[in-house]
């Protein structure tokens, strides 16, 4: 008896104060001030998530505009340094226009898909691949950045890695858009990124020896090839630019192709 | 918004895909053949090249055959091999190169004939593997040939696809 005595005493104070506890609660709630005043654990900003996207054949051919774009703007970036010699501007501008025209037939072909053209740069590969080797060839006192000692050389071994890139691109591409048709226009454009790297590494590596894959004597790395394997490949496209270290190194730099937090998606836009 | 559809393409070759890519296997044979005729009688930097491009066809077709298994073809397109094979060795080197660059532009403008049609992504994957080293191998071969001209090197016509009413399988 005495427990349940003592029992019902307890209760009805724990339960006098609960009452007064929730009271004094309500309290608090009607005012706002007070309530609002003091940070609580689990406030969070309010957040607006990503629109809807899907990987489309349409997403996958915006983005490889997107990198056209890309070429059009290194190329004309290129030319602007005023440091390639003679020789080698009519190929810079050859492989500019071709980009112009491979852009253009891309516009085209997305229409033609229902899709609504992507005619500017990623910014995305600007940001991570293309500024950064630029500011290694010409430099940047800003970072810290010496310039190359070999600029000429470093910016055909970028524009080599950058045509291998569209042309890894297309090639992957193929794997993922679902249209054959598509396929198809995708691939006569990637061959054609291929013979630009061709080109280039020929141009790199002169007198035939830049045909066939080699390797660099003093660094142990690959040279460019113009021809690298038996068929393309899809592995990170490595090479190394910028100013000489003592020890007779320049900073590497790797690129992929473009995966999903590089599309140009169908809510994007330029 | 242009259409989303999630429907996936097949990833084994269709029964029509087999068809096209024993044609292309076919060709790759007769081009293998072709470069060991044109390795045999090329001299120095030709001959390197020659070796290592009919390698390359050979890996190709080697990926082809395993693709389709027992649908492969496994001999070479004759009347595309009697046709093609002399003016692979017969000429000078620049003649010879020249040969072999119509060749592989014509393999490249098949390859996308091809490409364009196959609904399997397999047999798409691994022709799309194929086509950018075959130009690669078409702008070397228009170097070799003596020709710097970028207009050359950049020609692809696709009306040199290789036709099977020309070439039967």
């Amino acid at each position: 008896m005495n427990d349940n005595a003592f029992n019902r005493r307890k209760f009805l104070q724990s339960g006098g104060l609960a009452l007064a506890s929730a009271a004094i609660l309500a309290a608090c709630g009607k005012n706002d001030k007070v309530a609002t005043a003091y940070p609580r654990i689990g406030d969070s900003p309010t957040t607006t998530g990503l629109p809807e996207a899907h990987v489309t054949d349409v997403v996958l051919l915006r983005t490889a505009s997107s990198l056209e774009w890309c070429a059009i703007d290194a190329y004309t970036a290129v030319a602007g340094l005023g440091i390639l010699p003679g020789a080698v501007l009519p190929v810079v501008k050859r492989f500019q226009d071709d980009h112009k025209s491979h852009a253009a037939a891309l516009t085209e072909v997305i229409k033609k898909a229902g899709g609504e053209p992507f005619e500017c740069a990623n910014e995305r590969i600007n940001t991570l691949y293309i500024a950064p080797a630029v500011e290694l060839i010409t430099g940047n006192k800003d970072k810290g950045i010496e310039a190359s000692d070999t600029p000429v050389d470093d910016l055909l071994v970028l524009a080599h890695g950058l045509e291998n890139l569209a042309a890894a691109t297309y090639q992957y591409y193929v794997s993922l858009i679902a249209q054959p048709a598509l396929r198809g226009a995708a691939m006569t454009i990637g061959q054609d990124e291929a013979r630009h790297a061709a080109v280039l590494a020929q141009a790199i590596i002169p007198d035939g020896k830049g045909i066939a894959p080699s390797i660099n004597e003093k660094t142990g790395k690959a040279n460019p090839a113009a021809v690298p394997g038996a068929f393309g490949s899809l592995a990170a496209i490595s090479f190394a630019i910028g100013k000489t270290s003592e020890a007779g190194t320049k900073t590497q730099l790797s690129l992929d192709t473009p995966s999903l937090n590089s599309l140009a998606y169908e809510y994007a836009s330029c | 918004m242009a259409d989303t559809s999630t429907t996936a393409p097949p990833k084994q070759p269709t029964a029509a895909d087999a068809a096209l890519l024993s044609y292309a296997l076919g060709l790759e044979f007769a081009m293998v053949d072709i470069y060991a005729r044109a390795t045999a009688a090329a001299k120095d930097d030709l001959k390197a090249v020659a070796e290592l491009f009919g390698a390359h066809h050979r890996a190709a077709a080697q990926s082809l055959t395993g693709l389709l298994g027992r649908k492969a073809t496994t001999g070479r397109n004759e009347k595309f091999y009697a046709e093609q094979s002399a003016k692979a060795s017969g000429g000078s080197a620049k003649e010879t190169a020249a040969h072999l660059a119509g060749l592989e532009n014509a393999m490249v403008a098949t390859h996308l004939k091809v490409l364009g049609t196959l609904r399997g992504i397999d047999g798409a994957t691994l022709v799309a593997s194929i086509i950018p080293i075959e130009a690669r191998q078409a702008a070397v071969l228009v170097g070799l040939s003596g020709s710097s001209a970028l207009d050359d090197i950049m020609a692809l016509d696709a009306e040199a696809a290789i036709d099977p009413e020309t070439y039967p399988a």
